[in-house]
């Protein structure tokens, strides 16, 4: 019989084979809608269900930031479709925009950031060290390094930490131009710890910590936060 | 109640979900599950199958898990238990489906480690059905 893990990869790398043919498809049903002046409604239905499906899908397969995002954007057309009021071209735009984003989230996705797999593997360690029993050891926690994420602007810098990170034989890593692309893409890394520059726009070291800090979903656990510049600031603010 | 659940037919469009709800029931737990992608299929294959237990995805795009259910215990005069799944965690939805005579809402992304074992828990612990009930 076939490992957990082995069955979860095949169910999770399939899923991402297809899911860009999939948002392509749901791009068109809201290309659809928008031009179907005689049968929007029906159009923005069919646009609904197969969105609140595919967040569904994501959800499932332990993609969670992107399942959630699908998910609001079908909220926003279940609304429309329970309003008197007709969709306009205003409406569409808005949609438009957050197809794009939904497409550029879904196009980084990876199979082994799946939380589904990651349980598989998981469950398939836990059963080969059962199978060693060594009784009443309990597990310690898992402090372990093993996902980074590291932003900066200066692509200089970036190229040197992208092989010093390589050299570490890390579960992954990513390395960003700044904290916005971060910010938009590492929610799908969960990474253990953040490297990252002081000074970049838009979205700036300092407005990074804050937004991680204000309970942003983007680690897997507890953040730990490391500035590559500007370490004065960084003693002065007391930084864990 | 005697024997053990062992078969289950298993209503759901979705394909991906539809994939870890059969690794959950069937490689994790050993049950025996038909897949079904529509009302219609569900329908056609339920006396062939002669299930223990329906577990029906509620939001299906033509015909939906409450109509298909109502479909097959008017066609067989079945008693056959079920639970339901649905992404919409609201309580009225879920009490709609309860009223509906289900023995249970699974609300998704389900636990799919645990699915088999919720599944059999459920079945275990049913209210014996009055028949066309």
């Amino acid at each position: 019989m076939p490992s957990e893990e082995n069955k979860a990869s095949t169910i999770v790398g399939d899923y991402c084979v297809k899911l860009p043919d999939e948002m392509r498809s749901v791009t068109n049903l809201m290309e659809r809608a928008s031009k179907d002046q005689l049968d929007s409604l029906n159009a923005l239905k069919a646009l609904y269900a197969e969105l609140h499906r595919m967040g569904g899908s994501a959800l499932c397969m332990g993609y969670p930031f992107l399942g959630e995002s699908m998910r609001e954007l079908s909220n926003v057309l279940a609304e429309k479709i329970a309003s008197t009021e007709q969709a306009n071209g205003r409406f569409y735009v808005n949609i438009a925009q957050q197809m794009e984003s939904l497409a550029r989230l879904a196009s980084h996705i990876r199979p082994e950031q799946s939380q589904f797999l990651q349980t598989a593997q998981r469950r398939d360690s836990a059963t080969a060290e059962n199978a060693n029993a060594k009784p009443t050891t309990a597990k310690p926690e898992d402090f372990s390094l093993r996902r980074v994420a590291f932003a900066d602007d200066d692509s200089t810098i970036r190229a040197l930490m992208r092989n010093i990170l390589s050299d570490l034989e890390l579960e992954a890593f990513e390395v960003y131009e700044n904290g916005e692309k971060l910010l938009l893409k590492a929610p799908l890394l969960k990474p253990d710890l953040i490297i990252t520059d002081w000074l970049m726009a838009p979205v700036s070291g300092l407005d990074l910590v804050q937004t991680v800090r204000s309970g942003k979903s983007v680690c897997r656990r507890k953040p730990r936060l490391f500035f590559s510049r500007q370490s004065t600031l960084w003693t002065r603010l007391n930084w864990p | 109640m005697g024997a053990d659940l062992q078969r289950v037919l298993y209503l759901e469009d979705d394909p991906n979900i539809a994939e870890i709800a059969q690794m959950a029931m069937v490689d994790i737990s050993g049950l025996n599950v038909l897949h079904c992608a529509s009302g219609g299929a569900a329908i056609e294959n339920y006396a062939r199958f002669q299930p223990d237990l329906l577990l029906f995805e509620v939001m299906l795009p033509d015909m939906d898990g409450v109509e298909t259910l109502h479909a097959i215990r008017e066609a067989h005069g079945s008693s056959t238990p079920v639970i339901f799944m649905t992404a919409k965690a609201q309580t009225h939805e879920q009490q709609k489906y309860m009223d509906e005579g289900a023995l249970s809402v699974i609300v998704k992304p389900f636990d799919a480690f645990h699915l088999g074992d919720q599944l059999k828990s459920l079945w275990s612990a049913r209210a014996p059905l009055k028949m066309g009930a």
